[in-house]
């Protein structure tokens, strides 16, 4: 299978050559194929959110290099990787990361200002993706007012809007209950069976042990000590 | 073009949200403008007025400077500088001040010695005979009287003279002839009790306005003692005392420019914590550097242009529509005798650019430049919270 | 994209109104003849505006350039007039009016 993204050699420090010098990754090599889902596990610390945003365009390494679909990204200035981002890309955060006091349709289409759709097409696409989360009755409604699990799905929602290859979530379980969590388990599965990629940080065994997750990787002090498929 | 209406769409958004904050701001940001529009304004309507009913002042004054000071002129330089080639005619004036301590007003009292039929701005007519007079608007507002009346001043020796009022000036030729009062040259010689001999000043006409400043020269030459004013002069001096430099202008600019740009420094240091999460969830999400500042270019010209436009719509009205009131007092200062006058609408549209120059761009700066700091670095952090 | 539009349309309606306000104001030309008549009857070298004290009421002219002539609260352009107070002898008025009867 085609390799999507391969990751080599990635060494990611903090504070270079000051004092408080951190490495937050060492040495890190591994390859995502496509359609793959692969969960990124490892204690508090270890460098999940790091690696997730080494690989999601977000930051650039220190050393070593990425490569998506053969286009070695880690080089490439930051106007381009903004696009990368827009384009191959949804995320979702841990901390949901909407913009407060904006409603549910504006917070969705935001990703897709920068692009060369029209405002009606821009709301039009947004009220698909609500639809599809059963959002669609929300619309109006400010983030603010909207409870943990809600908030989840419109970050979701978000994130699936331009309609990316390659979903990342980090730890997008960590503000919700069992019953929740298993709802979202099955929006993973249903994103997976589209033909996505999902790289997913989590803490939750509840996650990383369901039969969806095929890869399990997991860190330790910035390293890979366990790289295993079911 | 369609995503410039994006990224505008954006920013009313974004403004809306921090509607009450963005609102004062506004309201602030126009006041500024508006103080300032309104002595621009002021100033330069001002100066229009002088400038343009000034050019009919005497081609040259001649007055005599003694030990540094203004003197009386005497009157035998009227027939030397009739001599000098060039000179249409030369006319020596009476004129002088006149003080009232009750009520503070300084009047100005002038002598013609030609009398002129009809002048559009006089109701009645100019004094004809010695027992009567011409008074300004303002006099007769401050004393009371109507044509007909008579005016009794009292004059250095006790002696008190009595003046048939026999015009009134009208309003529009306030800013010319309000605290006037207008006697016969001889009358008011009499009333200062000055010598014949002896003139405030000397007025020269002259046939080829051109030569005015050649014939100053040749009367500086010939008379020492004397200080030619040509008419280029005054209308200079109305020049600079209205400009961009003026007192008046400095007094209000400064104030008004210090608080913008405590406005501005508020601004430019606050990018608040919101604002730098917002930045770096939009950049996380795919915007580019770019997009961001574009929004915050739209937002500072949404608040600064709205705020500029409005702010001279207000200073237009305030001082073309209600005379200016709040700025009046300013040039009023101690005045008793304080001319009532509508301006004529007149704008210097390069003084109002400059104007926009220097309030908009540094707005704007003040709102891209803070943005700019936090959109180009890495959105990484956003994920961490 | 209903609120840009609004936007661009209130703006440009203000500017709009706003320029043509001073475009009419600039463009009414008036009738400064007769000031100019009577300027030119009159010898007036100045505008009437700070009739304060003797020395501020003809800019153009040259004058006994004396601060603090006849009311006390007549400051002059510099410092100096807050430092030193006048000291006035007293007021009186000096001027009458005889409304005449009938008039
Ligand atoms: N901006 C930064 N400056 C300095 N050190 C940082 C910075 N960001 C992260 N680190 C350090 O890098 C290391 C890895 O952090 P990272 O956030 O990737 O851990 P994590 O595995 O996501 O932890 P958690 O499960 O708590 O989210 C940590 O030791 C952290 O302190
Ligand atoms: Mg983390």
């Amino acid at each position: 299978m085609a390799q999507l993204l391969v990751a080599e050699n990635l060494n990611k420090f903090y504070h270079r050559h000051q004092p408080d010098e951190v490495t937050a990754l060492r040495n890190i090599s591994m390859q995502i194929s496509h359609g793959e889902i692969v969960a990124l596990t490892g204690p508090s610390g270890s460098g999940k959110t790091t690696l997730l945003s080494l690989l999601g365009c977000m930051s650039r390494p220190t050393s070593g290099s990425i490569r998506l679909s053969d286009l070695t990204v880690s080089k490439l200035p930051e106007r381009f990787l903004a696009q990368i981002r827009r384009e191959k890309f949804g995320f979702v955060f841990q901390q949901y990361n909407l913009l407060r006091d904006v409603n549910v349709i504006e917070n969705v289409m935001l990703p897709l200002y920068p692009s060369s759709q029209s405002f009606a097409e821009m709301k039009k696409s947004a009220t698909a993706v609500l639809e599809r989360f059963e959002l669609a009755g929300m619309m109006g409604k400010k983030v603010n007012q909207l409870s943990g699990g809600e908030q989840q799905r419109v970050a979701i929602a978000r994130a699936l809007i331009a309609n990316p290859e390659i979903i990342i979530a980090d730890e997008p379980t960590a503000h919700l209950d069992s019953e929740l969590s298993r709802h979202l388990l099955q929006i993973l599965a249903e994103l997976h069976s589209d033909g996505r990629t999902i790289i997913i940080a989590t803490h939750d065994p509840s996650i990383y042990n369901s039969p969806l997750i095929q890869r399990r990787v997991n860190l330790r002090h910035g390293q890979i000590t366990e790289d295993t498929t079911k | 073009m369609v995503r410039q209406l994006k990224t505008l769409e954006y920013t009313l958004s974004s403004l809306m949200r921090r509607k009450s904050k963005n609102l004062s701001l506004v309201v602030v940001y126009a006041f500024t403008i508006a103080t300032l529009g309104s002595v621009l304004f002021l100033t330069h309507a001002l100066k229009v007025e002088a400038t343009s009913s000034l050019t009919e002042a005497p081609a040259l004054t001649i007055q005599k400077i003694s030990a540094g000071r203004h003197e009386l002129i005497p009157t035998d330089h009227v027939a030397t500088i009739e001599k000098l080639p060039g000179v249409k005619s030369v006319t020596p004036r009476v004129w002088g001040y006149y003080y009232d301590s009750l009520i503070k007003a300084n009047l100005t009292l002038s002598g013609i010695s030609s009398y002129r039929e009809k002048l559009e701005l006089l109701n009645g007519r100019l004094p004809l005979g010695p027992g009567e007079c011409a008074i300004g608007k303002g006099v007769a507002q401050a004393f009371g009287p109507a044509i007909g009346d008579n005016l009794v001043l009292e004059d250095s020796g006790k002696e008190t003279t009595t003046f048939k009022i026999t015009g009134v000036f009208q309003a529009e030729s306030n800013l010319l002839t309000n605290d006037l009062v207008v006697l016969q040259e001889a009358t008011l010689r009499d009333f200062f009790s000055m010598d014949q001999s002896l003139a405030t000043d000397l007025i020269v006409e002259i046939h080829n306005q051109r030569e005015i400043k050649v014939l100053a020269k040749k009367i500086k030459y010939l008379l020492p003692d004397t200080r030619p004013i040509t008419r280029d002069e005054i209308i200079h001096t109305y020049d600079s005392l209205f400009n961009w430099r003026s007192g008046m202008m400095l007094a209000v600019a400064i104030a008004a420019l210090i608080a913008f740009c405590i406005l501005a420094w508020d601004k430019a240091t606050g990018i608040s914590a919101t604002e730098k999460q917002e930045i770096g969830i939009l950049k996380a999400i795919g915007w580019e550097t770019a997009d961001v500042l574009s929004v915050k270019f739209w937002e500072g010209l949404v608040i600064s242009l709205t705020s500029f436009i409005l702010g001279t719509l207000a200073a237009w009205v305030h001082v073309f529509i209600f005379d200016a009131p709040g700025l009046i007092p300013l040039l009023k200062g101690w005045s008793v005798l304080f001319p009532k006058f509508q301006l004529t609408p007149a704008v210097d549209f390069y003084q109002l650019f400059v104007l926009a120059f220097l309030t908009i761009v540094p707005y704007l700066g003040c709102t891209i430049i803070p943005a700019w700091k936090t959109a180009v670095t890495d959105p990484e952090h956003v994920m961490r919270g | 994209m209903t609120r840009g539009v609004a936007y661009l349309a209130f703006i440009l309606t203000l500017a709009i109104l706003t320029a043509s306000l001073m475009a009419a104001g600039a463009a009414k030309s008036v009738d400064v003849s007769e000031k100019q008549q009577l300027v030119k009857a009159l010898g007036i070298t100045d505008l009437s505006l700070f009739s304060e004290a003797r020395y501020t009421r003809h800019p153009s002219q040259a004058d006994l350039f004396a601060p603090f002539q006849d009311f006390p609260g007549a400051l002059e352009h510099f410092p100096t007039g807050s430092m030193i107070p006048p000291n006035p002898i007293g007021f009186s008025s000096r001027i009458r009016i005889q409304q005449l009867p009938g008039n």
